[in-house]
């Protein structure tokens, strides 16, 4: 069994309609038993294309149940933050918080929306990439999902693609115990994944995907690691049911 | 099957785990790959590239595994190296790595290289990239500009040449010319953002120059069998 708990139904100048034709198709070919996507349409959104995503993400969870979850996409940047999440959690179906580049995770604009999924009991996606180049102004890295994690015990964080470069994020969060981390990335070099189980275990780490990127070469990754069929399951789908179980609170809480 | 990019070794910027021959021949015959054109990660690094290349002939004796000896053409031992590597360790192909070494691909010290090549009926193996450049640590490569690699294909019809870890963007934008060529392949290591990639390659045209290439340990080879096994 898998469940992806990091997709997209829309990326910046991508097609909604083919990208949920894909997603459809990849869920039916690969036997994926949940897909969670969030919408994004712009790098830095205003607050009407942030609600025009989470509207067409919503729509497409609520077409296929079965097979398609969310997560609502919050710039917390923007003064209405807190009602799109409201909205979001209580009547668009989402079970879940993304976090993008628009503003870094760790910045005061964060404190209100991070008390109110704290209050749901969702977990909060957050991308981070350490980049050697090209590192966008505002997009965080493990040392920010490490300064809001600390600030937010109680918040059940999930630092997306192993942070960019897992040697850069992982050290950050390995002692922090309401962080887990997503494998979803197109790079698929050897050794991340060994790494990240050795650093934090495999009870923290979940299988995403970034879909409409890459699907097999992320199953490769977990296939690829020298780690337990017992481990395998845990990050396939086990880790991720137990985290979107609304009453599941991190280790000491 | 036979995996064309594969590597043994060390890489500089962090660990690489199941790293040794024994690991990769292994792992090539728990997925019924029969051999594999095998080259040093070292030989990127080294001075002088024929000290692990040298290693590597060693570790792969006997195996029926072919060994690709990695150049730096910009090296004033260049030619040297490779010519003594044809005679004592029975090397069958030669990679580059341009966004490594830093030249151009149409660079005159790369056609010197393609002359040694032709000579001794060769396979070229060109490395658009390697680790993702935007995890690079202290050495940050540049990817092999797609337009150089169509005209340098182009202008060299008689050697074989095999594009590894080429992007799949890359590679539609160059597709005419890749196409036009018979003596050209590409492997689908650099495959690593595209959903349903071997059934678009096939609706490209492109299906009959793909090859199997994993570059493992350095990437997931599961990753790679599993993006060059996909069906439609």
């Amino acid at each position: 069994m898998i469940i992806d708990i990091h997709a997209h139904g829309c990326t910046p100048g991508g097609n909604l309609a083919v990208n949920e034709e894909r997603l459809l198709r990849a869920s039916e070919k690969y036997d994926i038993a949940k897909i969670y996507i969030s919408n994004l349409l712009a790098v830095y959104p205003t607050k009407e294309q942030v609600d025009e995503g989470n509207l067409s993400a919503s729509r497409f969870m609520k077409k296929h149940p079965d097979k398609i979850g969310g997560f609502v996409y919050i710039s917390h940047e923007h003064d209405n933050a807190v009602d799109v999440l409201k909205r979001g959690i209580e009547e668009q179906g989402f079970e879940g918080v993304k976090i993008w580049v628009s503003e870094k995770c760790d910045s005061p604009l964060m404190d209100k929306v991070a008390e109110k999924t704290i209050e749901y009991g969702v977990p909060m996606l957050i991308h981070a990439f350490h980049k050697s180049r090209n590192q966008l102004e505002k997009e965080s890295v493990g040392k920010n999902i490490a300064n809001l994690a600390t600030r937010f015990p109680e918040l059940k964080i999930i630092m997306a693609h192993f942070g960019g470069n897992p040697y850069n994020g992982i050290p950050m969060i390995q002692d922090i115990k309401n962080v887990w981390i997503d494998i979803s990335c197109s790079m698929f070099h050897g050794d991340y994944l060994d790494y990240t189980v050795e650093r934090i275990g495999a009870e923290r780490i979940l299988f995403g995907t970034d879909m409409c990127g890459p699907f097999l070469n992320n199953v490769g990754k977990v296939l690829h690691a020298n780690i337990t069929e017992e481990e395998r399951e845990l990050i396939f789908y086990k880790n991720a049911l137990k985290l979107l179980d609304r009453n599941f609170k991190p280790e000491g809480i | 099957m036979i995996d064309y990019n594969c590597f043994t070794g060390n890489w500089p910027f962090h660990k690489i785990r199941r790293n040794s021959f024994g690991d990769i021949k292994a792992l090539h015959e728990k997925y019924g790959i029969e051999y594999g054109y095998i080259s040093k990660i070292e030989s990127i690094f080294y001075n002088d590239p024929y000290e692990s290349e040298l290693e590597l002939y060693e570790e792969i004796k006997g195996s029926g595994y072919k060994q690709v000896m990695t150049v730096n053409p910009t090296l004033d031992i260049a030619q040297n190296i490779v010519k003594r590597a044809i005679n004592e360790l029975d090397i069958k192909g030669v990679r580059i790595m341009p966004g490594y070494h830093g030249y151009s691909i149409l660079d005159d010290c790369v056609k010197k290289l393609v002359e040694t090549v032709r000579e001794h009926k060769l396979k070229l193996f060109i490395n658009s990239h390697l680790e993702d450049e935007r995890v690079s640590y202290l050495i940050h490569p540049v990817g092999t500009p797609f337009s150089e690699i169509a005209q340098f294909i182009t202008e060299n019809k008689d050697i074989e040449i095999q594009l590894c870890t080429i992007s799949f963007a890359e590679l539609v934008r160059i597709k005419e010319a890749v196409l036009a060529c018979d003596n050209v392949y590409f492997d689908i290591s650099g495959f690593k953002d595209r959903l349903f990639a071997m059934p678009e390659i096939r609706r490209e045209g492109l299906d009959a120059k793909a090859r199997f290439g994993s570059m493992a340990p350095l990437f997931c080879f599961e990753s790679a069998y599993l993006i060059y096994n996909e069906e439609d």
